[in-house]
């Protein structure tokens, strides 16, 4: 992806330079997935957050075109993942890894992403397999390459799947957890990664890390039970907690949450009690007075849940 | 029935070892794997694109662990069974390279398992929501599956090019046909692409396996309601082609090919199917149906004017098309193909005439040695040729040493059969020369246009009545107790090692199956063992029956002198071969004890083999006796 001289994975379709997401809904069953979200995409990098069951997921596969929406509608640049040509135009400039990609244990590395890429239609041989190394040279997996996947950690396979969704510099790239099992460094190879991206690619990942958010990405959005509780800045979600994170040497039962911080005070958010000492928000500060629990929590897991 | 049981079992082991593998916490499926819905496809990719996945697709098939075990494990027993049976120069490829097309079926059963969980690879690991968000949609990609099918003919060519060279070596004679050699690679072809098609409908593993037996009962039961449907079957040999006999039947293998390519784009056609129809995937349905219906109305019309002429020619006039050569003032004729035969049959053939006084060998007209007919033809022919075709004709008596289509057979070791083609040739030669016919004759009296098998009922030794079948129409004569058939089955036996061998190591199976050696007995030297009538049908094979007894009388002469023998046969040729000499007149021209076996006088029991009249009640044939 940083590479801005990569191959195009289809140099005839349209480069998508907008997502605009309009009532987007849909239901597995009872359960309402989406619910009539809207929101708007911009060149950059977006982060998603919310707790676990919210439909993160289910936005990023209807987004990867691998899931149809109930209603509502997603333009890619102005255009409707409507009908085969369409969909074939906005995936020859989509880079997607799943939540749970799957691999073919008995490849290599090498061979899963030739693979992926052969799949998106790099045809040429020699500019394929140079595309190849390339992206498993930006995830730092040089040394693994010719080693079969059911020998790799889990963080390297998390890397293979990142691998091939930046293969051809898509201009949508759309990641599902993509720093989940990854440890601190890699992690942090990962913000390098994403920080040499092109200017023109819309990069959504969806995360339970506050701090890739504030690391990386231009806009956030927060969702939940299907609906967008937020979509602005980092900055500005941080300071949606203004005035309402405090700190004290001992619990506050009015308090949204509370925990005990890295110096053993109590860290609370909520509305804070006169006299309080008030703090600097934090992301994380302003997501969980947005969603009332923490981005691992469950979505039905019951409103105000307290951390300690 | 073997190959079904070593591949469940193999397959039982690969999922054995599938599941231990994912209870030991070894699989890479994700637990909750999302599969993106099918009308989500986009356009189909680029031709380009197919094509490179084909190639990469095409080298994890033939790299495939079942598609291997295929070839590992069947093809070098496909290899033995196929080229036995050729030594001596004996066997001819263009005869036999029908059946050998057969022997490429395992590899395509292999085939389809291989190609079967080649496709279903994503779905087994889950990848399908990572693929579905490529730009090659999922009908390319089963197209890139179909085209890497591609990928087993060098495979298949090669095992069947290694079969065609150890045949070679093996003695086997001429070059397979072309438009027969292909089957087979075709064959593992259509197995591979029948694999997609059944991973693209019906996504589960145990579908493979179950395409696997539906195939094999297809190839065995295609066909059997009319000898003619025995071109539907995946490889056209049915198991009414066991003996082939390529100059009567039909050759439609051209069709054949036509039909097979047709059933294979129809089979990709499906499988391209399953995805959202295009104007390519119709059209190719269309051409595959098209492919299909016309390879079948080909294959099973009723013969030509032209074909029907040629075939009743060589059925009728078999000399007007066979080619002759001359070696010691005998006439060997053959069809082409069988031109190495012809220099074969000379050993035993004068291995007998070598024997008998000059004026039969050197009769007037000389000895001609043809090949004929034989009786399975019956079931070969076309039914609308067998009502045009006269069958007097056919089957005359007539003074011809009739030699056959299967001097060989495959066979795990040629050593027990060789040696009784050369018996039954020799005992041919000797039953004309003494005046007897050596095979089966169209009877006018008990003739059945239709040459229908006859249904006969047989007691088999207390075990309740057997069903025999019989060719109606077609007369053998019993000579039980003559001289002459005693003198022919010793001619026959002296020739040379192996039928001196032969006729005394089958001796003991002559005769009724009680142990009654006097009965009614041996009509059929070569396959004695088939009047157990477990086994039917009994079909005569030569024109003459006989008793045990007399076998074992010649068995007797066998172990005399050669010489002494040779010296009284020919010295009292014409009391001998009298109908009215006993078999005792030979033992007693020899000054010996007259043993038990040896009648006093003609019986004539007549043979098990309906009409059988008595050999000395015959008239001789309307050309002569040679």
């Amino acid at each position: 992806m940083p590479d801005t001289n990569a191959p195009r994975l289809d140099p005839g379709a349209p480069p998508i330079t907008r997502i605009e997401i309009t009532g987007l809904a849909k239901r597995f069953g009872k359960t309402v997935a989406l619910d009539g979200l809207s929101l708007t995409l911009e060149p950059g990098v977006t982060g998603l957050l919310g707790p676990n069951g919210a439909g993160k997921t289910t936005l990023l596969r209807i987004l990867a075109t691998v899931l149809a929406a109930d209603a509502g509608e997603v333009r890619y640049g102005g255009q409707l993942a409507a009908g085969p040509e369409a969909l074939h135009e906005i995936r020859s400039e989509l880079g997607y890894a799943p939540q749970e990609p799957g691999f073919y244990p008995n490849f290599t590395v090498f061979q899963f992403i030739d693979y992926l890429a052969i799949l998106k239609e790099m045809t040429d041989r020699r500019s394929r397999q140079d595309e190849v190394r390339r992206v498993i040279s930006l995830v730092g997996l040089d040394e693994v390459a010719g080693r079969p996947i059911r020998k790799l950690s889990g963080g390297m396979r998390r890397r293979t799947a990142l691998a091939q969704a930046l293969l051809g510099n898509p201009t949508l790239v759309v990641l599902d957890e993509p720093t989940a099992g990854l440890d601190p460094e890699q992690r942090l190879r990962f913000r390098e990664l994403l920080s040499k991206r092109s200017p023109d690619q819309i990069v959504l990942l969806s995360t339970h890390q506050t701090e890739d958010v504030t690391a990386l990405c231009q806009q956030v959005i927060v969702v939940d039970h299907g609906r967008t509780l937020f979509n602005g800045a980092p900055a500005d979600l941080a300071s949606t907690g203004a005035g309402r994170v405090w700190i004290s040497d001992h619990a506050e039962p009015t308090a949204q949450l509370s925990w005990i911080d890295g110096l053993g005070r109590h860290r609370h958010v909520g509305e804070p009690p006169p006299g309080a000492e008030i703090t600097e928000p934090t992301l994380e500060d302003g997501y969980l007075l947005l969603v009332g629990r923490h981005p691992d929590a469950e979505a039905d897991g019951g409103p105000n849940g307290k951390a300690a | 029935m073997e190959l079904i049981v070593v591949v469940l079992v193999v397959g039982a082991i690969i999922l054995v070892v599938r599941s231990r593998r994912q209870s030991a916490g070894v699989s890479f499926k994700p637990a909750g794997a999302f599969r993106p819905p099918r009308d989500l496809e986009a356009r189909p990719g680029r031709g380009a694109s197919i094509v490179a996945l084909a190639r990469r697709e095409g080298a994890l098939l033939v790299r495939h662990p079942a598609f291997l075990v295929g070839l590992v494990l069947f093809m070098p027993l496909m290899l033995l069974i196929g080229a036995g049976g050729g030594g001596n120069g004996a066997g001819v490829l263009s005869q036999d390279d029908v059946s050998r097309t057969l022997m490429l079926v395992p590899l395509g059963w292999a085939a389809i398992l291989a190609a079967n969980l080649c496709m279903l690879r994503s779905r087994r690991y889950g990848t399908e929501e990572l693929f579905g968000g490529a730009a090659l949609p999922l009908g390319s990609r089963t197209a890139g599956h179909l085209l890497a099918c591609l990928a087993t003919l060098p495979v298949s060519i090669g095992v069947a090019t290694v079969l065609v060279v150890i045949m070679r070596l093996e003695g086997w004679q001429g070059w397979p046909r072309i438009e027969v050699f292909v089957v087979g690679p075709l064959i593992v072809l259509g197995g591979a692409v029948l694999g997609v098609a059944v991973a693209r409908w019906l996504p589960w593993a145990v579908f493979g396996w179950v395409a696997v037996i539906a195939t094999f009962v297809l190839q065995v039961n295609l066909g059997q309601a009319d000898a003619r449907f025995r071109w539907l079957h995946f490889s056209v040999n049915g198991n009414d082609t066991t003996f082939n006999l390529p100059e009567f039947q039909l050759e439609r293998h051209g069709w054949h090919l036509v039909y097979l390519i047709g059933a294979t784009l129809l089979v990709a056609a499906v499988a391209l199917l399953r995805s959202p129809p295009t104007t390519a995937r119709l059209g190719l349905l269309g051409v595959a149906v098209a492919l299909v219906a016309l390879g079948v109305y080909a294959q099973v019309q009723p013969p030509s004017a032209t074909e029907a002429e040629v075939v009743a020619s060589r059925l009728e006039s078999p000399m007007a098309s066979q080619q002759c050569v001359e070696l010691d003032r005998v006439n060997y004729c053959s069809w082409p193909r069988y031109a190495t035969w012809r220099e074969g049959w000379r050993t035993p053939v004068q291995g007998v005439l070598s024997r008998v006084p000059r004026q039969v060998s050197e009769r007037p007209g000389g000895i001609v040695v043809s090949q004929r007919p034989t009786l399975e033809v019956r079931s070969l022919v076309d039914p609308d040729l067998r009502g045009r075709v006269d069958p007097r004709l056919v089957f005359p008596r007539e003074p011809v040493v009739h030699a056959g289509f299967d001097w060989t057979e495959p066979t795990w070791s040629n050593q027990d059969v060789e040696p009784n083609r050369d018996l039954e040739l020799a005992y041919n030669t000797a039953l004309v020369a003494v005046g007897l016919p050596d095979r089966p004759w169209w009877d006018e009296s008990t003739a059945d246009p239709s040459w229908a098998t006859r249904k006969l009922h047989r007691g088999n030794g207390g075990n309740g009545e057997e069903i025999v079948l019989v060719a109606d129409g077609l007369n053998t004569c019993d000579a039980g107790g003559e001289a002459r058939v005693v003198v022919a089955l010793w001619l026959a036996g002296q020739a040379t090692d192996h039928t001196r061998q032969a006729l005394i190591r089958d001796a003991g199976q002559a005769g009724s199956q009680d142990g009654d050696k006097s009965g009614p007995g041996v009509a059929d030297l070569l396959w004695l063992e088939e009047y157990d009538t477990s086994i039917p049908p009994v079909l005569p094979r030569f024109g003459t029956v006989t008793t045990g007894d007399d076998v074992q009388s010649a068995v007797q002469l066998l172990a005399l002198p050669d010489d002494r023998v040779a010296e009284v046969v020919r010295s009292r040729w014409n009391d001998l071969i009298e109908p009215s000499t006993p078999v005792s007149r030979i033992f007693e021209l020899l000054d010996l004890p007259v043993p038990a076996s040896a009648r006093t006088t003609p019986t004539g029991l007549g043979g098990i083999i309906p009409p059988g009249g008595r050999c000395a009640d015959l008239p001789a044939p309307s050309t002569g006796t040679p």
